[in-house]
């Protein structure tokens, strides 16, 4: 087993010429979690999307879950992110997207994202479309169905992007709970501008200047 | 033809659109009836051994094919600046149309259909005024054959009868073959269209996410779904369209020989002079011209109207 979850040594990352990461460093054990709040355009969505593979940062060392190339980082890796980003098909596929699942897990990622009831009473159910850029659902719902899409997918790491932010309190609320659902047991790095979602064991760092520092 | 029209009498530009046009057509008809009476005295003056107005008829036919050529070249050239501003203005009032829309219409639709009216079916309307073999060559060409009918049958109505006898065949099939189906099948394929404009999209909007979770699969899967409709809806109105020219070059052949039978017999039995088959011949061949552009225009026009359609539909809402 690998030391660290996540390993980002010395990152720096430049977007059209301006220096958003500057030598940043980030250690987790596995299981561990961490909330990361900062201002605007600080850099905490570049760093979550260089540490999910996305992007491959100017300088510095990445290691997630033992892996250090980016598409097999992307494999050991969820990511909730913020706003909607639903596919303009099924729930079903927008969950799956396009892998072979069983009906008992996806029910099950459904159920602990709190999805089940609300599915078994459209008259499609799991093979309802979300429409364009899920606008055939709530936000509250589309948030949720990111969430079933990252549990189905089981990686060890989960990135979450201020999954919430776009959310009244009561529905931020409940994605919390389906969140913690997700998190259980899994190294996590959240990302927000509100502490208050960060409830339970998280280590909180603030960025700053393309940097980390102690929360 | 209706919407367009319509849809320019709504943009207040009806008028000079018309005379525009009026303006370019008769080039085609004037050129045809210049070369047929070119090649007639041309070959009258060999029969007849009048070499000195030979060179006479030969300048005086350059004059004229130079200053249609200059007039041709003018009125184009203002038909093409007057469509690169309507361009403009259809775009500018689809825009401001949208914005104007309550934002319940607007997401009534997905984005898809709304792409393909400001980009596809602004450029079919385009194409359909100032496109090849659309209103403008269609205007052209139903004059050009007018004139061309009239000159054959001023010089031989029994050769005009039999080329009418391939014609007609190719008219009727066109009609109930082609032209009935060709707006049902645009309007198939302009759906089609924007199906997959909308299931393109996430491939750049939520490329993120499809890295993430791996459904490149899936959304290629999607967009090949969606590109093979159009693919079909658009190889039926190419099928379509290639079986109205199929049968254009069958009659054609086939109307060919029966005119050279006709005219070669009209000469034997001294009904003709060789000089007026050879004229009968040339305008021949611009009758047909014309009403195979014609045909093509017509096919276009009918599948433009159906964006123009929903252009005014748009505007109108």
């Amino acid at each position: 087993m690998c030391r660290y979850a996540i390993n980002l040594n010395n990152i720096s990352y430049a977007y059209e010429g301006v220096k958003v990461l500057r030598g940043l460093s980030l250690r987790l054990s596995p299981g561990e979690h961490v909330g990361i709040l900062g201002d605007s355009g600080c850099g905490k969505s570049t760093l979550l999307k260089i540490a999910a593979g996305l992007y491959e940062p100017d300088s510095g060392e990445i290691t997630v879950a033992g892996e250090r190339l980016p598409e097999r980082i992307r494999k050991q890796v969820a990511m909730v992110m913020q706003g909607n980003c639903l596919f303009p098909l099924s729930i079903r596929d927008n969950i799956c997207c396009g892998h072979e699942i069983s009906e008992k897990k996806l029910w099950a990622a459904c159920e602990s994202a709190s999805l089940a009831r609300w599915i078994e009473n459209l008259p499609e159910g799991l093979d309802t479309s979300v429409g364009e850029r899920g606008c055939q659902v709530s936000g509250g719902q589309a948030q949720r169905i990111q969430i079933a899409r990252a549990i189905c997918k089981d990686a060890p790491v989960i990135l979450l992007d201020e999954p919430v932010s776009s959310l009244d309190r009561d529905t931020g609320e409940s994605v919390l709970r389906a969140l913690r659902k997700l998190t259980q047991g899994r190294t996590v790095v959240h990302v927000t501008h509100h502490p208050e979602t960060l409830e339970g064991d998280y280590v909180v760092r603030r960025m700053e200047g393309g940097r980390l520092n102690n929360g | 033809m209706g919407e367009c029209f319509m849809l320019l009498k709504r943009l207040g530009i009806r008028r000079k659109y018309v005379l525009l046009l009026l303006l370019r057509s008769p080039f085609d008809a004037l050129r045809t009836w210049m070369q047929a009476w070119l090649l007639k005295s041309v070959f009258l003056c060999l029969e007849t051994k009048a070499a000195d107005r030979l060179s006479f008829i030969c300048a005086g036919g350059a004059l004229l094919c130079a200053m249609l050529f200059l007039y041709n070249g003018t009125v184009w050239s203002i038909y093409a600046a007057f469509t690169a501003r309507t361009e403009a203005r259809l775009q500018k009032e689809m825009r401001d149309k949208i914005l104007s829309l309550p934002c319940k219409r607007v997401h009534g639709r997905h984005s898809g259909q709304w792409l393909t009216g400001l980009n596809g079916d602004i450029q079919a309307a385009i194409t359909m005024m100032n496109g090849p073999m659309n209103l403008p060559h269609g205007v052209t060409a139903l004059i050009n054959t007018i004139l061309s009918l009239l000159l054959m049958w001023k010089d031989s109505p029994a050769l005009l009868g039999v080329t009418g006898l391939f014609l007609f065949p190719h008219l009727l099939v066109t009609c109930r073959l082609v032209w009935k189906c060709l707006p049902g099948l645009r309007e198939e394929s302009r759906c089609a269209m924007a199906d997959v404009t909308v299931s393109v999209r996430p491939l750049i909007a939520d490329a993120e996410a499809i890295l993430l979770y791996d459904a490149g699969g899936l959304m290629l899967e999607k967009c090949e779904q969606e590109s093979r409709r159009l693919l079909m809806a658009n190889m039926k109105m190419h099928m379509r369209s290639g079986l109205s020219d199929m049968i254009c070059r069958l009659l054609g052949i086939s109307g060919y020989l029966a005119v050279l039978m006709a005219g070669l017999s009209m000469t034997r039995r001294g009904m003709m002079a060789f000089s007026d088959v050879v004229y009968c011949f040339q305008v021949r061949g611009a009758v047909l011209t014309g009403i195979h552009m014609l045909i093509t225009c017509v096919s276009n026009i009918r599948m433009n109207s159906v964006c123009m359609k929903k252009i005014k539909d748009v505007l109108e809402e």
